[in-house]
């Protein structure tokens, strides 16, 4: 008897090889002949290539070759999503070449590689390359740089800009704030952060010549989109000769769903150097100067409203660093997946953003965990509690009063998920928000802030508690609404799945969702066992190789439970459809008749005339009596484009304490309620939300990215970028409601980012809320030790 | 990185600033310096072995003699370069007479910009270390042109 | 990152370490636990000749009395101090300072003599050594000194060691009787190294402070005894005040660092803070 493992807390069955050292991770495969390439990276943030003299490199032990930018006819890199969606908008676009030719625009940008037999080597004749540099001015800040008069980058990029995108009814939000009773005004910093997976990226490329194809090895969340844009849009080389491959991903974070210069480098090396694999691994330092950053947005936020705490406007304006030359979907995160999501979980009649895109010379931005989404809840959740602040209402009571109504679904977001030109909308389908701020404010004992406040004022504490009530939007989809939407994405928003039961019963599911580190061989199997009734033990996942699995986008933005996942139970369906067709031949009676319950197929009345899901593969697979005009095999492929995204929410609650000497603050309690839908592995999604959580606190608390005027990453390792610890966090406390996602049939809703969207605004309102008795009203993360003594002091003297 | 400092030398203005303009004699004054080799009357090369402690790295220099007013102004600019990291210098020196006779009171402003390896993992150290190093740069000239 | 190549021995005993040194001349270092020197070279900051590993040295191991005191073998890990009974009899300080260092894997290889030589303006070990009145042997091939820690440090990673010369053992004196100790510090998040570090050991006898010592690291290019602070306090009732009016001075005299993570204004304020905490305490324990 099979049991259902639907919604338990399995344990992960990735878990033994990771945790005992057998995983295969891109450095661990060895290959015959294998040769190492490293990439000579500019010290300037912002200088014109003289000359590259390599000829001393080429002489130097193990070198077999050595490139520059001359030597690679490659495109540059695509930009797959450049802002749209508004009549007119222009992208100035420049992104990385495989190697930089004439300039670089980041300290950290590459100008020359060496192949050598060792990576040892590799390293050592870099040391041999001379470049004559032109030295330039820089900018990094993005408001700066938009000035007149600033350090231009780009040429065609006049005063740095990418682009000035907007969203809402201008005229509706500017009559709204020039009528508001109150108007609350701030500028706020998201600041830029560095994702930092455990496991670094790298690549391998190795050419045939004997087929003339490439295999690429790519520490990728997306696999097929890599191999789609590394062809038709860099090299030339037709998408059937390559093969791309994920191996074991330690982690991604949005990093590793985009297109880098590094991939197309070591397709272009191994074959320059006769067909010998060429392996790429960047190191930590590198990574931080080479891989994307995450967030770096610059807002001046308005909110306006009447004294009874009607929240009547939103206007919003946002520079958005996006670095030297674009990352892959750069210009997509900080316009489609932040300011269409502005105004969050309330009802707020008039909202209008504007965003410039902006060129620095820092390292580009792109996805990392909740990509726009953090930074769109920061804004708003800030917002709300400066308002309410200004009117002196209870910051929950104004929450209250400005939530979508549980009765107004699907609810049509003025700050643009609906404004598509035609086509598809999407709008917010589902929630129920207030109930969950209430079970996270009771929980915490919010009625007793005042004495829990006292009492830690009685230790020499000043505590802060904060909370958030945050929406997501996970999933994002349909494809008809991507592509209406005009929003560039170059790709298409679907899912894919095949399931073949074998003859012995042993089922094999291939998906086109990516995991690196999620538990997706223990979710996906969990649900294919729901299905099918067959055996957990008995599925396995396979995904990460274009040779062998169906077209999938990948995995990022929260989407593979709800798009991935309904694609497999799509290919299951399929799979006992066919069964039970072939139930009924074997059970000589009609399909109609035929019930299904777990494994067995039998007859309606008589469930021990049966057949198993077992017996049938075995029957049909083998194919000796076939019905008419029935194919062998139980092998299906299904296809699955979602209506609509997911829209988790909830509210997060941080509680900390302020050493008011030293500035120092503690996180002391942190309690969450999150509405995620139905689970599938209850305990993969607490630990995706600790993990969220772990990072949006560290943005509160700790990370930050620090370059100086010069362009230099202060921050440039992890000895200066402080990483979140365990030890530094209290227990986390999970609560949760369950309003199941309408548009797909496990109702999940995706969770993979909700705890970073979340908890970031949840604390930087804890410490606000602490630091209010002084006068304090805003400051911008990390709250640093340094960062809160400084605001003390100048509170102090300012009383 | 902006430094400044003045320093008072028991010499004559005119000896001060010969001193200055001339590669082999100011040059072995700059930190780590093991050699230097002269291109012209107004440029040098340098190499420098440049640390703190066990720290450091092999530069090669590249200086120039950008202004010379004989004898109160001088600017020298350097571009070194390690593996790595790059170092891009401005200094300037200006000379008046003591008001003592026979002494010179050098003024002296440094511009540094450290690039890559160095300014990212060495940030905590940089800036008093460069600071040192500047300080013994002037302090080397001062005792050289009393000896 | 990958190291550049490099030499390598390990000898077996101490004077064949020293013959090493002497034959590898300036290009030669000393590696012990390596956790410093490592990760250096893999950026390519040290550039190393010829590495002489001395960290199985059994000559250099070991914790045995000393007068009274201790002495404590160089390349003795943390974890073999943390771990031994004589330490948290007789320094409770060196339990209080060294048991949050790095993580397990540092303290396992991590030791108490390489991190005095590596000269870490931010590092524990020589706040600690410093308020302990620590002295150290050190020998090289053409013979053998001892010299006090206070004034040992020189600057950031430069200290009076020699080049030619290997650090033998830490010795630290018996504290006065009833001395009370303390460690405290403010942490840097990434680095784990100390913002601002204090290290306090103080007696009383007959209500007066008759021996304090204020090791304080992280605020200047090494460690230094707050000896303004030392001074005030000496001979005072050791009373808050008193405590207060000493800890001003915790920087005196100090070219205060300044970094992303404490501009110089804040950290000379919680060299003042720390060290208040530190004295009080340490008064607090002194009997």
């Amino acid at each position: 008897m099979t049991i259902d493992m639907l919604g338990e807390r399995v344990k992960r069955t990735e878990d033994p090889k990771f945790i005992t050292g057998k995983g295969r991770y891109l450095d661990d495969i060895q290959m015959p002949g294998m040769t190492h390439i490293a990439i000579l990276r500019s010290p300037y943030a912002h200088a014109n290539i003289r000359s590259i003299d390599t000829s001393a490199a080429k002489s130097m032990p193990g070198v077999i070759a050595v490139f520059t930018g001359a030597d690679i006819p490659y495109n540059p890199l695509p930009m797959a999503w450049p802002a749209g969606g508004v009549a007119g908008i222009r992208n100035n676009i420049n992104t990385p070449r495989t190697l930089a030719t004439d300039s670089v625009k980041w300290s950290g940008e590459g100008v020359a590689a060496v192949v050598a037999e060792t990576a040892e080597q590799a390293h050592d004749a870099l040391e041999a390359i001379t470049v004559d540099w032109e030295p330039l001015p820089t900018v990094v800040d993005a408001e700066k740089a938009t000035q007149p008069g600033a350090v231009q980058l780009h040429e065609n990029a006049p005063n740095n800009i990418v682009f000035e995108w907007t969203v809402g009814d201008k005229a509706g939000t500017d009559a709204a704030v020039d009528a508001a009773e109150v108007v609350v005004r701030q500028r706020i910093v998201n600041q830029r952060l560095i994702p930092n997976p455990m496991e670094v990226r790298g690549d391998i490329g190795w050419y045939n010549p004997g087929t003339d194809e490439y295999t690429v090895w790519m520490s990728s969340q997306t696999p097929h989109i890599q191999r789609l844009l590394l062809t038709a849009f860099v090299t030339g080389i037709p998408e059937h000769k390559v093969r791309c491959i994920s191996p074991d991903v330690g982690g991604a974070f949005g990093t590793k769903i985009f297109c880098y210069a590094d991939m197309a480098l070591v397709m272009f090396a191994s074959k320059a150097i006769g067909g010998r694999p060429v392996k790429w691994v960047e190191g930590r330092r590198e990574s931080y100067q080479s891989t994307i950053h995450g967030r770096d947005h610059i807002t001046y936020l308005e909110i306006a409203g009447k004294r009874d705490g009607t929240i009547t406007g939103l206007r919003v304006k946002t520079f958005a660093n996006l670095g030297g030359r674009l990352s892959t979907i750069g210009p997509g995160i900080p316009t489609t997946l932040y300011g269409r999501v502005l105004s969050g979980c309330y009802k707020i009649p008039n909202v209008y953003c504007e965003v410039t895109g902006v060129y620095t010379n820092t390292t580009f931005v792109d996805a990392y965990r909740g990509a726009g989404r953090p930074e769109a809840t920061y804004v708003i959740e800030r917002a709300m509690d400066l308002f309410a602040a200004e009117i002196g209402m209870d910051r929950a009571e104004l929450r209250r009063r400005n939530f979508i109504a549980p009765d107004a679904f699907p609810y049509d977001n003025p700050s643009g998920l609906g404004t598509a030109s035609g086509g598809a909308k999407i709008y917010i389908d589902s929630g129920n928000y207030e109930p969950a701020m209430d079970m996270a404010l009771a929980a915490v004992g919010y009625a007793d802030l005042a004495a829990t406040k006292a009492e830690a004022a009685s230790r020499g504490k000043l505590l802060g508690l904060g909370f958030s009530t945050y929406i997501e939007v996970c999933g994002v989809a349909p494809s008809k609404w991507i592509g209406a939407v005009g929003e560039g994405w170059g790709a298409a928003m679907w899912e894919s799945a095949n399931i073949r039961v074998h003859l012995t019963g042993k089922t094999v599911v291939t998906v086109g969702t990516q995991p690196q580190g999620q538990g997706h061989e223990t979710t996906y199997a969990q649900v294919i066992s729901h299905e099918l009734g067959i055996p957990m033990d008995d599925i396995v996942i396979q995904h990460s190789d274009t040779l062998g699995t169906p077209f999938g986008y990948g995995s990022y933005g929260s989407r593979t439970s709800s798009v991935g996942m309904t694609a497999a139970i799509k290919a299951a369906t399929k799979i006992r459809e066919k069964a039970r067709k072939f139930a009924a031949h074997m059970l000589e009676a009609s399909v109609d008749d035929i019930e299904i319950d777990g494994p067995n197929y039998f007859v309606k009345g008589s469930p021990d005339k049966k057949k198993t899901i077992q017996e049938i593969a075995f029957a049909l697979d083998l194919g000796f009596d076939p019905p008419e005009g029935m194919e062998p095999y139980l092998d299906e492929t299904a296809y699955w484009d979602t209506p609509n995204c997911t829209w988790p929410f909830g509210t997060h609650v941080a509680i900390v304490e302020i050493d008011k000497e030293t500035g120092q603050v503690d996180l002391v309690r942190y309690l969450a309620v999150d509405d995620v839908g139905k689970k599938i592995n209850p305990m993969i999604v607490d630990g995706q939300l600790h993990g969220g959580i772990a990072q949006g606190v560290g943005q509160a608390l700790w990370e930050g990215a620090v370059y100086s005027d010069d362009g230099q990453l202060l921050s440039g390792s992890m000895l200066d970028y402080a990483m979140p610890r365990a030890s530094w966090f209290p227990d986390i406390e999970l609560h949760e409601t369950v309003t199941p996602s309408p548009v797909n049939p496990l109702g999940v809703k995706g969770v993979g980012e909700a705890g970073a969207i979340a908890s970031t605004a949840a604390v930087s309102n804890a410490v606000m809320d602490a630091l209010a008795p002084l006068g304090i009203r805003h400051l911008d993360m990390p709250y640093t030790p340094q960062t809160v003594w400084h605001a003390i002091q100048t509170a102090e003297v300012s009383r | 990185m902006e430094f400044s400092g003045q320093t008072t030398i028991k010499a004559p203005r005119e000896r001060v600033f010969a001193f200055l303009i001339d590669p082999n004699l100011v040059g072995r004054c700059g930190p780590g310096v093991e050699s230097i080799e002269v291109i012209d009357d107004r440029h040098f090369k340098a190499k420098a072995k440049v640390g703190v402690g066990f720290i450091s790295a092999r530069f090669v220099i590249n200086m120039e003699l950008a202004e010379a007013d004989a004898p109160s102004h001088a600017v020298i600019k350097a571009r070194g370069q390690a593996p790595g990291t790059a170092v891009d210098a401005t200094g300037t020196m200006d000379l008046a007479p003591g008001d003592e006779p026979d002494t010179t009171v050098m003024k002296w402003g440094a511009n540094v910009i450290i690039s890559g390896m160095m300014a990212s993992v060495g940030a905590r150290m940089i800036e008093g270390t460069a600071n040192k190093m500047i300080a013994q740069t002037f302090d080397c000239i001062r005792a050289k042109l009393e000896e | 990152m990958s190291m550049a190549g490099f030499g390598y021995t390990r000898p077996a005993t101490l004077d064949e370490a020293l013959a090493d040194l002497a034959k590898h001349g300036p290009d030669a270092k000393l590696i012990a636990g390596g956790h410093s020197l490592l990760p250096l070279m893999k950026m390519r900051l040290a550039s190393v000749g010829h590495l002489v590993d001395i960290g199985r040295l059994r000559e250099l191991k070991g914790i045995r009395d000393w007068n009274g005191g201790l002495a404590i073998g160089a390349a003795t890990t943390y974890r073999e101090v943390l771990g031994s009974a004589l330490v948290r009899d007789r320094f409770p300080l060196l339990i209080e300072g060294l048991d949050d260092i790095g993580d397990i894997q540092v303290r396992n290889r991590g030791t108490l003599g390489g991190s005095l030589a590596h000269a870490d303006p931010a590092s524990d070990m020589p706040a600690l050594a410093l308020a302990l009145d620590a002295e150290l042997l050190l020998r090289s091939s053409g013979g053998e000194r001892t010299v006090k820690v206070d004034g040992f440090f020189h600057g950031a990673f430069v200290s009076d060691l020699h080049p030619d010369e290997v650090m033998v053992e830490i010795r630290i004196p018996a504290s006065p009787d009833g001395a009370g100790t303390s460690y405290v510090e403010l942490t840097q998040p990434a680095s784990g190294y100390s913002l601002v570090g204090v290290a306090v050991v103080l007696a009383k006898s007959g209500g007066t402070v008759s021996h304090v010592r204020v090791g304080v690291t992280g605020v200047a290019d090494h460690a230094y005894r707050a000896s303004a602070v030392e001074s005030t306090l000496m001979g005072s009732d050791g009373g808050s005040a008193a405590i207060a009016a000493a800890a001003a001075h915790a920087a005196d005299g100090q070219e205060v660092n300044s970094d992303i993570h404490a501009d110089r204004e804040y950290r000379t304020a919680m060299a003042t803070a720390f060290t208040r905490r530190s004295v009080e305490s340490a008064a607090a324990r002194a009997t």
